[in-house]
């Protein structure tokens, strides 16, 4: 051991961010066991910036009296000889409970340096604390810091090394006079070996009777009973115990010193206090969020961010799309105007085979994708002289109200009928075509096979083409987003949170990583660090992906394309967001009733940033980092991933014969159907069959969506372009909607989607930020069990609804069951026990 | 004897004395509540247990049971 | 197979391949360098996490 190391113990109530200063000046390169004997856990680690310190963390105490596991190893360990010197954590706002412990640590004769944390949030309020004044009352250094923002650790280390060469220093702070007396009387009584520096500790221990610190003192008998005389006339002067008075006299010096150092300023009424008035408001506070979600949801996906995205996805992506809207309305009316003649002409050729006419020269036409030549077939059979009297009923549907409408066809109108011609976008105005059509374009005049072609335009064109589409989207929810979260409104969320679930157990805090995880569950999962008590902070973990982050939305937008075909039924969008939050709520109480998570609230004091404006270039720049990082995913992870994809599902066996399918089943529609990814995911879609969609492209989809939650999309649509199931219906929505049995298995997908284990990058955040595999099988088991069960539900339920009974009825319903009575049973006896850091007082055990 | 959860949500009193012994009391002690300090009662949860109060600037739960040893104005 | 075939395939490999060792050595969620195992140290220099890093500042300030 180097003659220079040094040893350093952290010392501090809970909750005065002593972990975050633990963590912040070691890195968490430490080493965690336990304190010997006891389950309590020890923390030591070499300071980052000199690796010849070492800092061990205490438990978070109140006082360093004999009563607690906790309390015990923290006095052991500074009276052990082996700190060097103690860094006392003393939370600012909360100047007065925290003074309390940095008391006794002083006492106890080690060279103490008192780091003042939070002092900013107090000065903000425009209350002052005079370090220098604390400073003289203490008999001690006092360091301002932020452990959060990482200010003033350089001056601390400096202040530690100071006090840490004086090895000892002599408590200065003093009692009543009458307190005093007794005490000098009784370090008189001490015996002789016991250091100038420990006397005062001692001395204060034999008068509080604390026998698990003066037995090792080893007093003499004539001495005990002449420290207990002494005791006993103070108590009976004092009318009170010795534990009493000792107590008070610390508050009663306390008292004094925040009064000499604490300048509060006058309270007052700021116009953020007005509007907090309301949003924060007992009542109201949840519904204004929940109005606010639901806005902005309803905006990203519904309204504006729709109008976006079906340009770019049916548009850009799609067919093809005019400049500026130019010729696009005439353009549909010819289009539809053909569109009606080519029902006709189908109408008329389909009674004129049925009357035995010859139209296999239509079909062919037909089947070859030859308009032309189709048109000309039809003309020919209305000329034929059999055909003049065929009368058939051609019916319409309008697109926007499903209205159908009939009309009587004869030979002369199906002649006038095949002389419309299928209108060229590109004669009504400026007309740029489509991407896949483009690209389709420019391979087959390169001579590329259709297996390249399929490869570029059904794979990767397809897939990273329809992530990019929902960047309207994903752009207008980031815009509000961040103005949200830059105006100051989000932390009133986790105010507002805090306040009605502590009644559940659970704390405010936690509803902090969710708040950050709509934008990305990484820094969300990372954000928990700021939780101190470890089960809460586990918890947290575990519940805070259920938040849909921005990667999800694109399934929340197909989704609602999906259910709702018309914008009528606009108010689905937000429901999935409020889906998570309800697994996050719902999740949190349960899990606070199982013995792993029991345990008090950790309480949670937030200063509530004042309101202000964003500036333009922040929140600019916050948009554009986070989409541009959605379209570096796109090109990158998704495009990776839909090229497997593309093969998977383009080659597999039929009939015994493994090769590229379109050519071994010799151009079956079906013939995804053989291929390895239908194999693959056919093999894993039972689990999937309860909740109504066990075809293996949903599987597929699902398991896709483990890699990245975009690749749930990019999936679809690559296998719905793969099987052209996109061509004859230019929307991806509906198409996949098809995919699904009822509508109840869409939301069932969606919900298991949605709240399931995250993906790859967030499942590794998860294990590191557990620190234990055991854990994070734990949160990756319960996400994947609760997305389950609440898949299960929805697709039962709403079967039940339509009147389909099964097993699986019954299963749904017992499920249910089984977690309306966990949500309100009462909380289990010692459910707020004897854990580690209770804000409020311990049961007498 | 009146203690701690006999004063109503949104009153106040001040402690006399802390009865009992051991650890419970002690811990009491430590977070403040003294002879002769003041404190608030903000609120009671839905099955009255626990109580929150505010004492020397900060907010303590404190359940019912813990409530029954300290004595108050 | 048309020499066209070749070049398109061995491009879409090239980028199939860089794309998995970038993965492998950055992580598939953005764009850090510990393979989505990082941890605050590396925040600073993640650009998926810059903004979000500022929220979460921003909303954990003031927090105990």
């Amino acid at each position: 051991m180097a003659a220079s190391e040094l040893h350093i113990a952290l010392a501090g109530n809970p909750n005065c961010g002593k972990t975050t200063l633990f963590n912040l000046i070691t890195g968490q390169n430490g080493y965690v066991g336990n304190w010997p004997g006891v389950t309590v856990e020890k923390k030591e680690a070499k300071l980052s910036s000199d690796k010849s310190v070492t800092v061990t963390d205490l438990p978070g105490i109140y006082s360093l009296s004999p009563y607690s596991p906790e309390e015990q190893v923290s006095r052991d360990y500074l009276m052990s000889g082996e700190p060097d010197a103690v860094i006392q954590v003393v939370d600012a706002t909360n100047l007065e409970r925290n003074l309390y412990l940095a008391l006794q640590v002083i006492e106890t004769g080690l060279p103490t340096v008192v780091a003042l944390n939070m002092a900013d949030l107090l000065e903000r309020n425009g209350d002052r604390i005079e370090v220098e004044a604390l400073s003289r009352q203490l008999g001690c250094p006092v360091v301002m810091i932020s452990a959060l923002k990482n200010t003033g650790i350089a001056e601390l280390f400096e202040k530690v090394r100071e006090v840490a060469a004086k090895k000892a220093v002599t408590p200065e702070h003093s009692f009543d006079a009458a307190i005093e007396e007794v005490l000098t009387r009784l370090e008189g009584l001490l015996p002789d070996n016991v250091p100038a520096h420990k006397r005062r500790y001692y001395a204060v221990k034999l008068f509080e009777r604390d026998e698990a610190a003066t037995k090792l003192l080893k007093l003499p008998a004539e001495q005990a009973a002449e420290a207990e005389r002494v005791i006993a006339q103070c108590e009976a002067d004092c009318d009170d115990d010795a534990e009493s008075i000792i107590t008070s006299e610390r508050y009663g010096v306390i008292a004094h010193i925040v009064d000499e150092c604490l300048r509060r300023a006058p309270a007052k009424m700021s116009t953020s206090e007005k509007i907090d008035r309301v949003v924060t408001n007992r009542w109201l506070g949840l519904p204004i969020f929940a109005a606010i979600m639901f806005g902005v949801y309803w905006l990203a996906i519904s309204t504006f961010g729709t109008a976006g995205t079906d340009f770019t996805n049916d548009q850009i992506f799609g067919d093809g799309w005019f400049f500026l809207g130019q010729g696009r309305e005439a353009y549909d009316e010819a289009a539809g105007a053909y569109s009606d003649a080519q029902t006709e002409i189908g109408a008329f050729v389909a009674v004129a085979g049925e009357q035995g006419i010859d139209i296999s020269a239509y079909t062919e036409a037909v089947d070859a994708e030859d308009a032309e030549a189709a048109n000309a077939a039809a003309a020919a059979i209305a000329a034929q002289p059999a055909a003049a009297d065929i009368r058939a009923t051609a019916e319409f549907e309008d697109e926007d109200t499903g209205e159908v409408t009939t009309s009587s066809v004869d030979a002369a109108a199906v002649i006038k009928d095949a002389a419309v011609a299928e209108p060229d976008p590109a004669e009504f105005g400026p007309w740029v075509p489509g991407v896949p059509d483009v690209v389709t374009g420019w391979l087959e005049a390169a001579g590329a096979s259709a297996i390249v072609i399929g490869l570029v335009v059904d794979g990767v064109v397809a897939g990273v083409g329809a992530v990019l589409g929902f960047i309207p989207q994903m752009f207008v929810l980031f815009v509000l987003l961040s103005f949200l979260e830059d105006c100051g409104y989000m932390a009133r969320v986790a105010f507002v949170m805090d306040r009605v679930f502590r009644r559940f157990g659970l704390s405010g805090k936690s509803f902090i990583p969710m708040l950050v995880s709509t934008g990305c569950g990484i820094p969300g999962v990372l954000s928990t660090k700021t939780i101190e008590n470890e089960k809460d902070r586990r918890m947290t973990v575990i519940t805070t992906t259920f938040i849909p982050c921005g990667a999800k939305l694109p399934i929340i937008a197909l989704l609602m394309g999906a259910l709702v075909n018309d914008n009528e039924a606009a108010w689905i969008a937000p429901l999935f967001y409020f889906l998570g939050v309800f697994a996050v709520i719902v999740s949190g109480i349960m899990l606070k009733k199982t013995k792993l998570f029991a345990g008090r609230p950790t309480p949670f004091v937030m200063e509530l940033p004042s309101y202000h404006m964003p500036s333009v270039r922040s929140w600019a720049l916050h948009v554009w980092e986070r989409v541009s990082s959605y379209i570096k995913k796109a090109f990158t992870i998704i495009f990776a991933s839909t090229v497997v994809v593309w093969f998977l599902s383009n080659f597999g066996v039929y009939k015994g014969v493994f090769g590229f399918l379109p050519d071994v089943t010799g151009g079956l529609e079906e013939f995804t159907d053989y291929s390895v990814l239908a194999m693959v995911s056919g093999a894993l879609s039972w689990i999937f069959a309860p909740l109504g969609f066990e075809s293996w492209q949903a599987t597929a989809m699902t398991v896709n969506g483990l890699v990245a939650k975009e690749n749930v999309v990019a999936t679809a649509a690559s296998i719905l372009h793969i099987s052209g199931a996109t061509e004859n219906d230019a929307s991806l929505w509906t198409a996949f909607g098809a995919m699904f049995p009822t509508v109840g298995a869409v939301a069932a997908f969606g919900a298991f989607n949605l709240l399931c284990a995250p993906c790859f990058a967030a499942m590794g955040t998860i294990r590191a930020q557990m620190d234990s595999a055991k854990w994070t099988a734990i949160a990756l088991g319960y996400e994947c069990a609760f997305a389950w069960v609440v898949g299960l539900m929805i697709n039962q339920f709403y079967l039940a609804a339509t009147g389909v009974f099964s097993v699986w009825t019954v299963v749904a319903a017992v499920f249910a069951a089984l977690i309306l009575f966990q949500l309100f049973r009462p909380m289990p006896k010692g459910a707020f026990g004897e854990d580690e850091e209770p804000e409020g007082a311990r049961s007498a055990a | 004897m009146k203690t701690l959860g006999d004063v109503a949500v949104g009153g106040s009193s001040t402690i006399i004395k802390l009865h009992g012994s051991g650890a419970l009391r002690r811990h009491l002690m430590d977070m403040g509540l003294i002879k002769g300090t003041p404190f608030n009662v903000v609120k009671v949860a839905p099955l009255g247990d626990p109580i929150e109060i505010t004492v020397r600037g900060y907010e303590l739960s404190i359940r019912k049971e813990e409530a029954a040893i300290v004595e108050v104005e | 197979m048309n020499p066209v075939d070749i070049i398109i395939l061995a491009l879409v490999a090239i980028a199939f391949v860089a794309v998995c060792l970038r993965v492998r050595r950055k992580g598939s969620c953005g764009d850090c360098s510990s393979a989505g195992t990082c941890s605050a140290s590396h925040k600073r220099s993640c650009p998926a996490m810059k903004g979000v890093d500022q929220v979460e500042r921003e909303l954990s300030r003031g927090v105990r």
